[in-house]
């Protein structure tokens, strides 16, 4: 099927709106650099962290709100940059190519800027990095010219999505969680703690409680999650299941939020490759 | 493979990026050591998890008042708890991992690796200080005065409900030394 250039609009289009999106809602919660201002570091096993640590730009920002704010505008302004500049290069793509270079030379920038921005921000006790992948692999697949292969890239980004779920699901295998019928007591009992001892009246606290004391239904949530991310293999021989892998995700994520109470939002903008498809974009442009 | 084949004759420099980056996924999961961004585990509370029977915590009370979760979302509670679970260990952390791992793996590299890049002295006072601002903003209220203790607690299970039994408070800096 030929791809047409709308497709990669609606990817760039919702890559922007996700990231706007989540970008409000850390700001009401507090989470930019600025508003967090860091104070010390934890360092990570990652070969490739610890030579960005070695230019020290980690501790640069350590109680620097100037440097904090200026990271932040940095990150948080290059993708409507890059949208609007792609936009331009569209509207102008016979009269001037060089424009085209131009946004592709931005995605490179703004790969560069998330890189450093994601290295800094999750050295400092907030998120994990492996939430953050969306922002470090998308600006690869924009620096892509041939329309043919930002295709083949965003269907990259579907199959690596599809191995990060179904490769969670080996780790539990390999690692023995999935054998030991306690293990979401025992991690819902670290995993809440402070709520179990400080507000043991509170409902919340008396429905973790109940799945930390009910351990066959526990156990049966941590099975079927770890089923679900198993059965994502077959994602990588048809795209028939997309949907279900699709709501399967998003299911995911809300009891990610309600069961453990982690936001994993920050994941989201790799479920493009499912919500926006070539067949999707060329009827609409048809 | 369809897909790789496809790759390859649209794009032969873009295949071999595409190739190598699925390899040392792999080879990064198979040897389920150090990570090298972009690649990382996906482990998930894969780790099994064992059964205890007694639990450490950190509590912050800020003008007489214990802070509770939810006061707070999911983002500000772990905004305000995080850096107080993590500050005491990060200096063993940092170093340990600095003295097994870093320094031999860049000295392979070439590179010089210079500790104090990875590792800093914890000053339990100083992040004290450093904390009151940082909580009041999240609090939205001054601090006139707060606390953080480290509690120790056992915990029961009767009728299946859990019961913690404190059994030792350390204040911050006891517990940080």
């Amino acid at each position: 099927m030929q791809v047409k250039e709308t497709y990669r609009t609606n990817i760039i289009v919702g890559y922007t709106i996700i990231f706007y999106v989540l970008m409000v809602y850390k700001f009401f919660n507090g989470m930019f650099l600025f508003q967090m201002l860091p104070s010390f570091f934890y360092t990570r096993e990652d070969l490739f962290t610890w030579i960005f640590m070695l230019t020290n730009f980690h501790k640069w920002l350590l109680n620097n709100q100037l440097g904090c704010i200026l990271m932040d505008t940095l990150f948080y302004t290059t993708p409507i940059l890059f949208y609007l500049l792609y936009n331009q290069s569209i509207k102008n793509k016979t009269s001037n190519y060089n424009l085209f270079n131009i946004t592709r030379l931005a995605a490179f920038i703004m790969l560069f800027i998330n890189v450093a921005y994601i290295q800094c921000y999750t050295l400092y006790p907030t998120n994990s990095i492996e939430a953050h992948i969306a922002w470090m692999l998308f600006p690869i697949v924009f620096i892509a010219k041939d329309i043919q292969v930002f295709k083949l890239l965003t269907d990259g980004i579907r199959y690596f999505l599809l191995f990060f779920l179904m490769s969670a699901g080996i780790w539990k295998i390999t690692q023995g969680g999935i054998f030991n019928t306690h293990q979401m007591s025992n991690v819902l009992l670290v995993q809440h703690k402070e709520i179990l001892v400080i507000t043991p009246q509170h409902w919340y606290a008396q429905f973790i409680q109940f799945l930390i004391t009910t351990p066959k239904l526990s156990y049966a949530l941590y099975f079927a999650g770890t089923i679900f991310e198993l059965s994502c293999i077959v994602g990588f021989f048809t795209k028939k299941y997309d949907s279900f892998i699709l709501i399967g995700w998003l299911f995911f994520l809300c009891f990610d939020h309600f069961i453990m109470r982690i936001p994993y939002y920050e994941i989201s903008a790799l479920l493009l490759p499912f919500i926006i498809s070539v067949e999707n974009s060329n009827s609409k442009t048809e | 493979m369809m897909y790789f084949q496809q790759l390859y004759r649209t794009n032969k420099l873009w295949f071999l990026f595409v190739l190598i980056f699925v390899l040392c996924q792999l080879f990064i999961n198979y040897k389920q050591g150090v990570t090298i961004t972009p690649l990382y585990h996906y482990g998930m509370y894969s780790k099994k998890a064992e059964s205890i029977d007694s639990i450490e915590l950190y509590t912050v009370k800020i003008n007489g008042k214990i802070l509770q979760p939810f006061q707070f979302s999911a983002q500000e509670w772990d905004k305000l708890m995080l850096p107080v679970n993590e500050y005491c260990n990060v200096e063993k952390h940092n170093n340990d991992l600095f003295s097994k791992d870093i320094k031999r793996i860049l000295n392979k590299l070439y590179l010089t690796a210079d500790s104090s890049n990875f590792v800093f002295a914890k000053q339990p006072d100083v992040f004290l200080n450093w904390y009151k601002k940082y909580a009041s903003n999240i609090i939205s209220a001054s601090i006139n005065n707060f606390e953080i203790d480290k509690i120790t607690s056992h915990l029961t299970e009767e009728n299946g409900v859990i019961k913690f039994t404190t059994v030792t408070t350390k204040s911050f800096n006891r517990a940080c030394k």
